[in-house]
């Protein structure tokens, strides 16, 4: 991918990471919360929830974070595309079940707005574009700005200057 | 781009796994080790707090006739079943609803809210809203709705 399409998978890494760490936000401000959205789903066995709960805003956030900010780029963006196959899998088993509970997707969004979504199509639309967004980044991106390729220029320049001289002339 | 094996992809994604699970750890190791525990309190401390009340003392309040009872849940959850005579205020839409039934609430009115069961913060927020509203008297019946239905009382 060539000009423009580095720019767009930027992007598109950039607002991934943001739709990460805005949803993780709340749930680890309110783990309480969000273990009974999890306990909901009625997917999970019971002595799984606690954990699942604990641990998965925590990844939310650093997948959000290491994305915007451009570290381990393709690892993170596997992870996000794991976990949209996760989240996607318990939104559509309950839309077929019928069980229109609390997504408890960005819920400090609605949060603010003071509203709740429930289980829908829109938000199930929501998430497979989201995840194509994880594919097209995990696929695409070239760490086009982000603060390794930052770093690893430094690194070049410190130590192998006659190189990176070379490499950035061409 | 740097040529990167899908090995070194898949070290670097679990790093980040690693690091998820002990943040995760450190700020909820309660909780995950000690659910049963962790939850059961959490439950009593809502129910210990000053302005709750229980399933009891909601059913004399009811058979007291000087409560008015005010459903904090969605019109969709409303309708299919509440407590008798439960006027409906979603606590998310409060400024349209609240209008309807303010007409039958003065300041010195006893009220108490309530939602879905002990897990809903919706009677919460309609409590808050009612307070800055000026309403002194709301007690909160954090059971809610589907214990009072599991009791069999008055409905409709």
């Amino acid at each position: 991918m060539q000009g423009k399409g580095h720019i767009i998978v930027f992007l598109f890494r950039v607002i991934l990471g943001s739709l990460f760490i805005l949803a993780s936000i709340d749930k680890i401000l309110r783990p309480d919360n969000f273990y009974y959205i999890v306990k909901s789903y009625e997917l999970l066995p019971e002595p799984l929830i606690a954990y699942i709960a604990g641990i998965l805003p925590w990844l939310e956030f650093l997948i959000g974070i290491t994305l915007v900010f451009g570290i381990a780029v393709k690892s993170s963006a596997l992870l996000a595309c794991f976990l949209l196959i996760f989240f996607l899998s318990g939104l559509s088993i309950n839309y077929y079940r019928g069980n229109l509970i609390n997504c408890g997707c960005y819920t400090v969004l609605f949060r603010m707005l003071e509203m709740e979504e429930t289980i829908s199509i829109p938000s199930i639309l929501r998430d497979l574009g989201i995840l194509l967004m994880g594919v097209i980044v995990f696929c695409f991106d070239r760490e086009y700005f982000s603060l390794s390729s930052f770093i690893s220029r430094l690194l070049d320049r410190k130590n192998f200057p006659e190189l990176t001289t070379a490499k950035y002339r061409k | 781009m740097r040529n990167q094996s899908f090995l070194r992809i898949l070290q670097k994604a679990a790093f980040i796994l690693i690091v998820a699970v002990v943040c995760g750890f450190l700020q909820n190791h309660e909780m995950m080790l000690h659910s049963d525990r962790y939850f059961q309190e959490k439950e009593a401390e809502k129910l210990q707090k000053e302005d709750a009340i229980t399933l009891e003392e909601a059913k004399e309040a009811f058979e007291s006739g000087e409560y008015i009872f005010l459903d904090a849940r969605s019109e969709e959850e409303y309708l299919p079943g509440h407590i008798a005579g439960a006027l409906l205020v979603p606590a998310v839409s409060f400024d349209d609803y609240f209008p309807l039934v303010q007409n039958r609430l003065t300041g010195s009115s006893k009220i108490i809210v309530y939602c879905s069961d002990i897990h809903c913060d919706l009677a919460e927020k309609l409590k808050e809203r009612l307070k800055n509203h000026g309403f002194e008297h709301v007690r909160l019946f954090a059971e809610g709705w589907l214990e009072w239905a599991a009791f069999g009382f008055p409905s409709e």
